[in-house]
């Protein structure tokens, strides 16, 4: 891979500790600094601590010193965790709840160390008539669980946040993502329970390489997505590929039409981790994912939701989504507001009820407008 | 004396470190240990007191009684001081 600026050369300090390789020198000109912030950015400085240590040319003490306080607080977070999360797996078979492990728990054991894979949440899927009970143990566990809606909790404390789904993919009969949803769903049918503690799930290694690639085409698409998800493929590669049928997989993708998109972004994994030629756009792609950060931005969501739309024919601009912020869909308003999904409430008793409730967050609303009409 | 609650140690690298994973938000607790403080932490957590500490550095590392004893009784000061280990 070339490198052209500090993006390129913290790629090229992550795929050098991930393939054992002595990385280059930083380039004359490049800031360490920009490097460290993208680091941060997209989850991966602690990686790039790794090279970095190798280096002959080493940044500034001061901020080799906050690079390497970074690096420890991962094994800290990672540390905590795993507690919790053995906590709330504890606490869930106690109360007879079974659950599947997704996304990070899943994929930090495939790394040399878990540590160096960061996570945000902590990702089960439940059965949906255990999810109040479930809201309840995390309640009891100090939990603070906030917006409950039919198919998924989120619930946080201090530094850990903790989601539970009731599927892969959420079904939304027209929405957008619901290709997603045909592609996988039916969680628990397509993985298998552990034998010492058979309320744990896990899938096999082509549903969890599957899964883990529709969440990143999906990320990509809607808010965009960062070089650590890329990470994770070169990994499950290594650790999983003669496991994975990946014929199967190419014939569900077909079937939903992401098989190129999946292609365009597996291509860029070859690219960084195993010296092959970019065959697509790699400007286009880099500009997508490097401006994201790992988890995208809503600015970037804006933006790829416009070029979405008109990809598809469809006249959509800047200003639609200001509509959309005082005139959401129903089923969203449905979804925020579960008071008025109980009453069956038509779409203007629904508008007043949301109005009077968000009445608060006008700050946040003034905020987004902001943002969209910045693209 | 006995390691305080929450606080675990972890081999990273070349390095061992003591983290606390019960006060989550306090990302200042981060320690790091070399072999001996390692050693010494190792004999915390299994209860002995200042004198088997000692004994037992000693041992491990070919040393007089008074020179361990002086070890040990600086470094646990200082975890003390660092609030990693607390008295029963």
């Amino acid at each position: 891979m070339t490198i052209c600026d500090e993006y390129d050369y913290l790629v090229h300090l992550v795929s050098s500790y991930v393939l054992g390789t002595q990385p280059q020198e930083i380039p004359e000109g490049f800031s360490f600094e920009k490097v460290f912030d993208f680091g941060q950015l997209h989850e991966v400085a602690n990686i790039a601590f790794q090279s970095v240590k190798k280096l002959k040319n080493k940044p500034s003490d001061e901020l080799l010193s906050k690079w390497k306080k970074y690096y420890y607080n991962s094994v800290r977070r990672d540390e905590i965790q795993l507690e919790s999360r053995n906590q709330i797996l504890k606490k869930f078979f106690d109360n007879n709840i079974r659950v599947l492990e997704v996304q990070g728990s899943v994929i930090k054991p495939i790394y040399p160390a878990t540590h160096l894979r960061m996570m945000s949440d902590i990702d089960f899927i439940i059965d949906k008539e255990n999810l109040i009970l479930a809201n309840e143990c995390l309640t009891q566990l100090g939990y603070d669980t906030y917006k409950p809606n039919e198919n998924e909790v989120n619930a946080s404390k201090s530094i850990i946040n903790v989601e539970l789904h009731t599927d892969f993919f959420e079904q939304e009969i027209i929405g957008k993502k619901q290709k997603y949803y045909d592609a996988m769903h039916g969680s628990f049918d397509l993985a298998k329970p552990n034998e010492k503690y058979p309320l744990i799930y896990r899938t096999d290694e082509t549903n969890l390489y599957m899964y883990s690639l529709l969440h990143l085409l999906k990320h990509y698409r809607y808010s965009g997505c960062g070089i650590r998800r890329f990470v994770d493929f070169y990994y499950l590669r290594e650790k999983f590929g003669d496991q994975i049928n990946f014929e199967y997989i190419n014939s569900v993708l077909e079937s939903v039409d992401l098989l190129n998109s999946a292609n365009e972004l597996m291509a860029l994994v070859d690219y960084w981790f195993y010296n092959k030629d970019y065959p697509y756009d790699l400007n286009k792609i880099l500009a997508k994912i490097y401006s994201a950060g790992n988890h995208g931005n809503e600015q970037q969501y804006y933006y790829n939701r416009i070029a979405f739309e008109r990809e598809h024919g469809r006249h959509y601009s800047k200003y639609n989504f200001v509509l959309e912020l005082f005139f959401p869909h129903k089923k969203d308003i449905y979804d925020a507001y579960p008071f008025c999904k109980k009453h069956n409430f038509p779409y203007v008793l629904c508008l007043i009820h949301r109005a009077i409730f968000s009445i608060g967050k006008i700050g946040n609303v003034f905020r987004k407008i902001k943002k969209i009409l910045s693209i | 004396m006995k390691i305080k609650k929450g606080y675990v140690k972890r081999k990273i690298d070349d390095v061992y470190l003591v983290i606390t994973t019960t006060e989550a938000d306090r990302s200042d607790i981060m320690i790091e240990l070399n072999e001996t403080s390692s050693f010494i932490w190792d004999c915390v957590a299994k209860g002995y007191d200042v004198e088997k500490i000692a004994t037992n550095l000693s041992k491990e590392y070919d040393i007089t009684i008074e020179k361990a004893t002086e070890s040990a009784e600086k470094i646990i000061a200082n975890m003390k001081e660092n609030g990693i280990i607390e008295e029963d």
